[in-house]
């Protein structure tokens, strides 16, 4: 009986102890758990008022130079109409945050979460207090990106029409260009003639730029506009090079003609620097289309110039080796 | 002795002979300055100041790197003239000043004067104490010519600016940024002869400024003209039109300026025809242009 009693009270301390470890085991992952995220921490709150409450969710991490330092808590539409979030934050961060500390959204990435962020303020001002209300800050989104590219867009249709045009008085069958090239068959072979070959695959390479420029913008889904404006440029540029070419086979266009074919080279020339510096503003996270326009626009300057140079237009130095640069026009302001 | 003389006459005709080849070699900074000074000055005459000044100051760089004071000259005068145009007249004056230092010391006459007259018409505009300079001599490219005209016509000095407006207009370059600074003499004629009173020549030359606007581009000059001949027509219906037609311009290139003077004219018009609902809308956008101008500054 003795001996019965002795294994039961010990099957008893056995499943004690068992179930004493268990929930000691239970409330030590517990415990770590909620040091973890503070759930034991002391909290303050501050507010911000967006315009609108479409990017934030109850929940929603509030982040300090990349860490987590709370949460959205309460998304509110007060009766003014006004939107007014509370944050639950940390109140060991609270020193680190200034009395003008700003909230605004930003993403993780390009494609990340939306995280509400705050930043430090003037660290010579006081810390922040709880129940503080901070200004809020819009940060670029994808959307005003491309409202910022409109201009650049524009540029890019200004450009296409100048290009159109070019183009048109090109190829038109019954322009002076036309009648020149085939009313003159003096062919001058072997004058000089290595520099419109060089001419003619330059004007090649630029094409095969203008194309990967489109094709990259086309990419990266962003401003279809323009990619589709450079395309039909690109286009355009294709209707020129059987003019260049025909130019190398039959040789002797005239001063005049060419010259104005210069002209407008340069024309496009200056348009296409004013659409690469926009571009090279606006998105510096397109790495590579500034650049390739530039390349672009170098390539073309140095085709005026060879053909500047070239023995089609009896020609010997470009007009670029002349004087001292470009002068601007004065500002007279004449307005009544 | 005689050998000596043959030696000297052949180094002579040797030099003489070298001093006419060109250098084959181009200085890649020289072509580099020239091209976005040209560059520049395309985007300054389509008013993008930012890009403008992006180029110039690149420009600027690409000078001082080819050391040419001639091409650095150039490139401040570009930026002071780029900054006076966009309204921020301190940059202006400090890079005006630049180029004309660069142009006395290395005594680059056309470009040291063209940069003087330049700041004496800007410290004209502001009511400061501004050289006065007699009629430049014809040897001096057009738009000195214009700058030396404007100031004069500021300075009351007349019969300089009808002389310096004649000079650029006896220019024989027919490109485009010769008919522009034409157009601009003529405009200068207008506003010379309304200021004295001969409104038959003021209308002559704002004929002239219209026609010519619309061969060669000038939107803004057209405007201006447009508004001026306003002032110097009796017609009520003329004028009505002439302002219509200024202000539809002046909103096209987002003139602020321009669309104030425009709608104070056309109020006026209705007030003298006691148009009141008309007053009233004219107002109205007036108030407009008010507030913009305002964001603006």
């Amino acid at each position: 009986m003795v001996e019965r009693d002795d294994v039961v009270s010990s099957m008893r301390r056995q499943v004690g102890w068992f179930v004493i470890l268990g929930v000691g085991a239970l409330v030590l992952v517990l415990l770590v758990a909620s040091m973890r995220s503070n759930v034991f921490a002391k909290k303050f709150y501050i507010f911000f008022s967006p315009p609108s409450a479409a990017s934030f969710y109850e929940g929603q991490p509030v982040k300090f130079q990349g860490f987590a330092i709370g949460r959205v808590d309460q998304i509110e539409l007060q009766e003014e109409g006004k939107v007014r979030i509370t944050m639950e934050l940390i109140d060991r961060y609270r020193n680190m945050l200034h009395q003008d500390a700003i909230v605004r959204v930003t993403k993780e990435g390009l494609i990340g979460e939306q995280v509400v962020e705050v930043t430090a303020g003037d660290e010579n001002k006081p810390a922040i207090n709880d129940g503080a209300l901070l200004g809020y800050e819009t940060e670029a989104s994808l959307d005003q990106l491309l409202a910022d590219l409109k201009p650049a867009v524009g540029n890019a249709n200004v450009l296409l029409s100048e290009l159109a045009s070019l183009a048109k008085w090109m190829n038109d069958p019954k322009g002076d260009v036309r009648l020149a090239l085939s009313g003159v068959r003096e062919v001058t072979q072997g004058v000089r003639g290595d520099r419109l070959e060089v001419m003619i695959e330059q004007l090649t390479g630029t094409l095969v730029h203008l194309q990967k420029f489109a094709e990259e913008l086309n990419q990266q889904q962003v401003a279809h506009g323009l990619s589709s404006s450079l395309k039909e440029m690109t286009a355009i540029l294709h209707d020129i090079r059987p003019f260049s070419e025909a130019m190398g086979k039959e040789g002797g266009a005239t001063v005049e003609h060419v010259n104005a074919m210069l002209r407008n080279l340069d024309m496009l020339s200056k348009s296409l620097d004013i659409v690469a510096s926009d571009l090279s503003e606006l998105t510096p996270e397109l790495p590579g289309l500034a650049r390739e326009s530039r390349t672009t626009i170098e390539e073309i300057n140095r085709l005026v110039k060879n053909l500047q140079g070239s023995w089609l237009i009896g020609g010997d130095k470009g007009q670029g080796s002349k004087g001292g640069g470009a002068v601007a026009a004065p500002a007279l302001d004449l307005r009544p | 002795m005689k050998q000596l003389v043959v030696l000297a006459a052949m180094l002579m005709l040797a030099a003489c002979g070298s001093s006419g080849q060109k250098n084959p070699v181009e200085n890649p900074y020289t072509e580099r300055m020239k091209e976005l000074s040209s560059n520049g000055v395309a985007a300054m005459q389509r008013e993008r100041w930012l890009v403008a000044e992006r180029l110039l100051e690149r420009a600027l760089q690409a000078a001082q790197l080819a050391n040419d004071p001639d091409l650095i000259a150039t490139a401040w005068y570009n930026l002071g003239t780029l900054h006076v145009s966009a309204g921020d007249v301190q940059k202006g004056e400090a890079a005006l000043k630049r180029a004309s230092g660069v142009a006395q010391r290395h005594r680059l006459e056309i470009l040291n004067m063209r940069a003087k007259v330049a700041l004496a018409l800007l410290h004209q505009r502001q009511g400061r104490e501004a050289w006065q300079p007699d009629v430049l001599g014809s040897g001096y490219p057009a738009d000195i010519h214009l700058i030396a005209a404007r100031l004069s016509q500021l300075q009351l000095r007349y019969d300089v600016a009808r002389q310096e407006y004649d000079l650029v207009l006896r220019n024989s370059e027919v490109d485009r940024a010769a008919m522009l600074y034409k157009i601009e003499a003529h405009m200068g004629l207008a506003l010379l002869a309304e200021q004295q009173l001969d409104h038959e020549t003021a209308k002559q030359e704002t004929a002239l400024v219209s026609n010519m606007s619309r061969d060669v581009g000038a939107p803004r000059l057209a405007a201006h003209a447009l508004l001026l001949s306003a002032k110097l027509i009796q017609d009520e219906a003329q004028k009505r039109d002439n302002l219509q037609d200024a202000l539809a311009i002046y909103r096209a290139l987002e003139d602020l300026q321009g669309q104030s003077d425009t709608l104070h004219q056309l109020m006026h018009l209705a007030e003298h025809n006691g148009d009141h609902i008309e007053l009233q809308r004219l107002q109205e956008e007036l108030d407009q242009v008010g507030e913009h101008m305002v964001a603006d500054q």
